[in-house]
């Protein structure tokens, strides 16, 4: 489980020894939130340039002059009233545990729609202090924002930042720790048209003595905008106001034949554009901006495609060739100092333990680390949502939306936080569907294992064929779910952020905090399971346990009979498998016990037949345990079938 | 005079057939303007649900009657803003009417809109709004992508992408 220790809260259950100041970062998905929290905590929250990357709040700490202060990260919201289940982790907690003070950041480059979001939260009178962030990007797309101004127009302070290099990020604490101190609410300023004033002024004055904790005035716009939670607070003191609002809010509906929600949103907007507007001056660019340039590239009809297709061809290749090397290298390197002892001890150590030890190496520095570093690139840089537009139509067909690639391209690093990804999807069905698919998806490990056996041993060609064959059968599984799961897909709305120049110091950051659990745990279990493994073989144990399995691996599957166990330890990290092969080779060259046929086998099986338990772990917490316990035997179960079916049809054909 | 509660809905329904019956009546050639008051008065009480939204979709969702009254707006679904819906009123459209309108999907890259309404669920309604395309925004078409694929879109100096299902129900002006 350790493997999504970067999306989990580093510290799940804080204790409050003097009630430590609670600071809330807030705002619309995308902006820099944790950008700002891992400055201020030092903590390795993951950013990347894609809207929905924080789905679980995170909690920090930091010293202020002595004080102990709990940061929190909140996941990217744009209202106060979505639906999403991400966002609606950061509505509950503004609303309803109320830190003691709001950090709002907004996007300079898109103040407009920021700001939308911040006036929300000045209607409900939070202790607030907005860090107007990104100014850097505003200013090369040709947008000044005058923080004065807007500070002045808002009645809040506006403190200028550029989060990632950190600057502006300690000013904005002084400021927020000011406000925390006085807990002073903003002076709410914002004014709606005559003829939904007086209804909000109406309803104020029927709900005069219902006490909820909350501003009179934001729970009167609630009730008129009908968001459930404050209708249920309400109704449970006293139903008279929510019939009041009913009536009030359909005679709103019929003047502007809207929605009553609507018109509010629109007059909100209108107030946020004029603000916005007098904050800000315009020059032109001079020339359209490198991100745009690109997009005509990327997101073009016919190249995006090819250049979409070229770039994961390229990746493969690259990781395949700088893989071997690496194995290749540290086998040549630890070879040398082999002092081939004879007796069974020495033996043991070396087969079992220093062989063990190179493999594992091999794995983690030859595939997983480069595989995360690139991920973690087109993370950084902007690509997932350029997938997600391009892969939207072809998602249909699995009853799901384009945005379903962005955990499907992240389970190509790991499959848990790709599981995890899975709550950008707006529906149950959908964010179960994906997961599913997420499940099967040739994660770094399995990548390990694809192109340091088949694309070694076998040929490059043998192992994309093994990517398309994976492909084809989420395509099949997710045209069944679709047939199956009742429900109707939804469709796509998401945010397309601009391309931004990654920051290596971000992404080896990141890959890092990705990359530790294996050291920590993959390392010594490939370690100890090899020792177990040659012991059991030095013992003559070996081919008793193999045996149990022989019916399905060999006779089925075909796979040499030592496979079985190897097979089991895979379940716990399947890299691990790559690595015990080696060990029970007693060398890197696998290909000295295993045929080319048996190879696309096994790393066939490997790359479906369970979810790695990490994996589980994730699916038991999102999905709960029949969900998981389902795709689990689904997945053996194909792993099974179609790997027996693999093997006759290779047969044929080699 | 006043009426019930309940009353209200019923006699905003007459007023409103009045209204639909009045511009009917003024159409038709040859008839005596003079009359249409009264003509029209007499008849409130016949037009079914059903009449009342073909006649208004006929008309072309008139709000404005010969002598300078306004026609009531239809009682069918109040958080609708369509007079005269074409769907269930499990969809609701938002926003205006009486102008030429069109789906998001016909218009062309580099050409801006005006929305006029959205007809979709309320969840879908309200994401929308959440992200700035309420009713009377412009917003441009940056790109299509092929085979009806989703449309991205610039509203209120950001980029979004949404799905040719729901851009098909964005309706806006083509304006130049």
């Amino acid at each position: 489980m350790a493997q999504c220790s970067d999306l989990t809260p580093p510290n799940k259950t804080p204790e409050h020894p003097e009630r430590a100041t609670v600071i809330a970062l807030a705002g619309n998905a995308n902006v820099g939130k944790s950008a700002i929290f891992n400055q201020l905590t030092g903590l390795d929250q993951v950013i990347g340039n894609w809207p929905g990357k924080t789905v679980e709040k995170a909690e920090g700490r930091l010293y202020h002059h002595g004080k102990i202060v709990t940061v929190l990260d909140l996941p990217g919201i744009y209202s106060l009233s979505t639906y999403s289940m991400e966002e609606l982790v950061s509505r509950e907690f503004i609303a309803l545990e109320r830190p003691d003070v709001v950090v709002n950041v907004i996007d300079a480059t898109t103040l407009e729609r920021n700001l939308f979001f911040t006036l929300q939260l000045l209607e409900m009178e939070v202790p607030m202090v907005i860090a107007l962030n990104m100014t850097d990007a505003a200013k090369k797309k040709g947008i000044n924002t005058d923080h004065r101004k807007l500070q002045e127009r808002l009645g809040v302070q506006v403190v200028p930042t550029i989060a990632i290099r950190g600057i502006g990020v300690h000013e904005v604490v002084d400021a927020a720790m000011a406000i925390a101190v006085e807990r002073r609410a903003p002076h709410n300023v914002i004014r709606y048209g005559p003829e939904v004033e007086r209804r909000i002024e109406r309803l104020s004055e029927v709900l005069e003595g219902v006490d909820t904790g909350y501003p009179r005035r934001w729970v009167a716009i609630k009730l008129l905008e009908r968001y459930p939670q404050v209708t249920r607070i309400v109704e449970d003191k006293n139903p008279q106001p929510v019939k009041d609002a009913e009536t009030l809010s359909d005679e709103i509906s019929q003047i502007h034949r809207e929605p009553c929600a609507v018109v509010i949103s629109s007059e909100r907007y209108g107030i946020a554009a004029s603000t916005a507007k007098e904050a800000q001056t315009f020059s032109k660019p001079t020339k359209t901006s490198m991100s745009d340039r690109l997009d005509a590239l990327s997101m073009h009809p016919v190249e995006g495609y090819a250049f979409m297709f070229a770039m994961m061809l390229a990746i493969l290749t690259f990781i395949s060739v700088f893989g071997g090397w690496v194995a290749g290298t540290l086998e040549t390197l630890f070879e040398d100092v082999n002092p081939h002892m004879a007796g069974v001890w020495p033996e043991l150590a070396w087969n079992g333990g220093v062989v063990g030890l190179y493999a594992a190496l091999s794995v983690a520095l030859g595939f997983i680390l480069p595989f995360y570093i690139i991920i973690g690139l087109l993370e950084d840089w902007g690509y997932l949502p350029r997938v997600a537009y391009l892969m939207d139509r072809p998602c249909h067909v699995m009853g799901l939306h384009g945005k379903a690639c962005i955990p499907l391209l992240l389970g190509f690093g790991c499959n848990v936080p790709a599981c995890v990804g899975c709550r950008i999807m707006e529906t149950k069905r959908d964010r179960l569907i994906t997961m599913f698919l997420s499940t099967m998806v040739p994660c770094s490990a399995r990548t390990a294992v694809i192109l340091g056996l088949v694309g070694a041993f076998v040929g490059l060609q043998w192992a994309v064929l093994l990517y398309v064959l994976d492909f084809a059968i989420i395509l099949g599984v997710g045209r069944a779910l679709n047939r199956l799961l009742p429900g109707r897909p939804v469709g796509l709305i998401m945010e397309m952020p601009s391309y931004r120049r990654p920051s290596m110091r971000v992404v080896l950051k990141q890959a890092w905090a990705r990359f530790k659990p294996f050291v920590s745990f993959a390392i010594p279990l490939i370690v100890v399971g090899s020792l177990v493994i040659v012991g059991l073989d030095i013992a003559g144990l070996l081919p008793g346990i193999s045996n149990v399995f022989a019916p399905v691996t060999v006779l089925w599957l075909g796979l040499p009979v030592f496979t079985a166990p190897i097979l089991i330890l895979g379940i716990l990290r399947k890299e691990a498998s790559l690595a015990l092969l080696a060990t029970v080779a007693g060398t890197w060259e696998i290909s000295t016990v295993m045929t080319p046929v048996q190879m696309i086998v096994f790393s066939f099986v490997i790359m479906l037949y369970f979810p790695c338990v990490s994996t589980f772990a994730a699916l038991v917490r999102e999905a709960g345990w029949k969900n998981a316990a389902f795709i689990s035997l689904v997945e053996i179960g194909l792993a099974v079938f179609l790997g027996g079916i693999l093997y006759r049809s290779l047969n044929l054909l080699m | 005079m006043s009426l019930a509660h309940s009353e209200v809905p019923v006699a905003r329904k007459l007023r409103r057939n009045h209204g639909l019956l009045e511009v009917a009546l003024d159409k038709t050639p040859g008839i005596d303007c003079g009359i249409l008051h009264g003509e029209a008065g007499e008849s409130v009480h016949v037009p079914s649900d059903e009449t009342e939204t073909t006649l208004c979709r006929m008309l072309g969702e008139p709000t404005g009657r010969p002598h300078g009254n306004t026609v009531p707006p239809s009682e069918s679904d109040a958080e609708s803003g369509a007079d005269c819906p074409s769907e269930k009123s499990s969809t609701f459209a938002t926003g205006g009417r009486k102008r030429d309108v069109i789906p998001l999907t016909a218009l062309a890259p580099n050409r801006k809109g005006r929305i006029a309404f959205i007809r979709s669920g309320v969840g879908v309604v309200r994401r929308l709004s959440d992200l700035g395309l309420t009713p009377g925004t412009v917003i441009s078409v940056v790109r299509v992508a092929p085979l009806r694929g989703p449309v991205e879109i610039h509203v209120r100096g950001c980029n979004l992408i949404i799905g040719r299902g729901i851009a098909q129900k964005i309706f806006v002006e083509d304006i130049v």
